[in-house]
């Protein structure tokens, strides 16, 4: 099999697979980066959405081959101390409940405020449109986008 | 860390509950079975081994388990609250850990009906309580003095006669050593400061850092 040069977190990687493996597969069982989910599998609900150069992107359907000299971003590369405004952000509006999608819904949410800082209710509802959370925190989430944008 | 390992037989919980006022017990139903007080006889032993979900640190810490699954209705941080809130700590000063799979003491570790609360707020309640109270009976052992006039507030132990104050991890292995009580009284709902009150989820940090909480995570020794 090839060996496939990736840049993960800032951090070079070297991975030996098959090259329609889904990045998703290499994150959590080639590199043990487990926050990224599998929710579905088919692109479909978000909770593995991860960035690619900047651009919230689901794993579950992304070639790995795909993606050799991009940035990959995951939840665990999103800040050090679990600091970055997104996540303080949800911690003080105390988004999740169960928590399965929240690092999927995380993720659109930073790549959504990089590109576009103060975004209006109408922008965030389409760009978190595509991350399905089946304890419906959606109230929070938008909540909290604001208060991540308003620091 | 001090255990406080003691467990109180089927009467005295019975006798608590009914201290505690009936309409605990009688609300108290099986998945909507028909409520009379019989059906206290089917109550689960799980909530009388008091060790299966409370320590106390010298530190003045205090660890409760979660006995029930967490699947989004965040009872991983509601029921320890239960707990929390007969004990008299501070919230901040509560670790909260998820109980492992036992069925020698705890049964009913399941999530549906939405009965996790509902079946388990005597019980909590009651291993708070005892807590407490033998928390408040080393106390008055130690000073020798009557326990009625201690008092307990957010983790510290009173004897306002005589100006003595314990924290509880300084009572933690006496009180150990004291007998369970036959019956320990709960808090007047009006007294309660956590109870009611929104408090956040205890697992946030670890959600929002992706670190592995859920069944996809679990990985098996070795592979």
């Amino acid at each position: 099999m090839p060996i496939f040069n990736l840049k993960i977190n800032g951090k070079k990687q070297q991975i030996d697979v098959d090259p329609n493996t889904p990045l998703l597969w290499v994150l959590r069982d080639h590199l043990n980066l487990q926050g990224t989910k599998f929710g579905c599998g088919m692109a479909m609900c978000g909770a593995c959405t991860i960035h690619l150069d900047d651009v919230a992107t689901r794993s579950c359907v992304l070639p790995v081959s795909s993606v050799v000299d991009k940035e990959i971003t995951t939840i665990e590369g999103l800040s050090e101390k679990g600091d970055h405004p997104v996540q303080k952000a949800w911690l003080e509006i105390d988004v999740p409940q169960c928590g399965y999608c929240q690092a999927g819904q995380i993720m659109s949410a930073a790549a959504l405020l990089k590109s576009n800082p103060k975004p209006s209710d109408e922008e965030i509802e389409a760009a978190m449109n595509g991350n399905i959370c089946r304890c419906a925190t959606y109230v929070r989430i938008k909540q909290a986008i604001k208060t991540a944008s308003n620091y | 860390m001090t255990l406080l390992k003691t467990s109180i037989d089927r009467r005295s919980f019975l006798k608590i509950s009914a201290l505690a006022g009936g309409g605990f017990m009688l609300s108290f139903s099986w998945l909507g079975c028909e409520s009379n007080p019989k059906d206290a006889l089917t109550l689960p032993k799980e909530w009388f081994e008091l060790s299966g979900y409370l320590k106390i640190g010298e530190n003045g810490v205090v660890t409760i388990m979660s006995p029930n699954p967490e699947i989004g209705q965040n009872v991983k941080t509601s029921m320890p609250m239960i707990v929390a809130e007969e004990v008299d700590v501070d919230w901040k000063n509560v670790i909260v850990e998820q109980a492992p799979l036992n069925t020698e003491i705890f049964t009913r570790q399941l999530a549906g009906g939405s009965q996790s609360i509902r079946q388990s707020w005597p019980g909590l309640r009651m291993a708070g309580a005892t807590a407490r109270h033998m928390l408040r009976e080393a106390a008055a052992a130690t000073w020798k003095v009557p326990v009625n006039e201690i008092t307990t507030e957010l983790g510290t132990v009173y004897h306002k006669p005589s100006g003595k104050s314990a924290g509880y991890g300084e009572l933690a292995s006496a009180a150990a050593k004291i007998p369970v009580p036959k019956e320990v009284k709960l808090k007047d709902v009006k007294d309660f400061k956590i109870i009611g009150t929104p408090r956040k989820n205890v697992d946030g940090l670890k959600i929002v850092t992706g670190q592995p909480l859920f069944g996809l995570d679990y990985r098996k020794r070795g592979c």
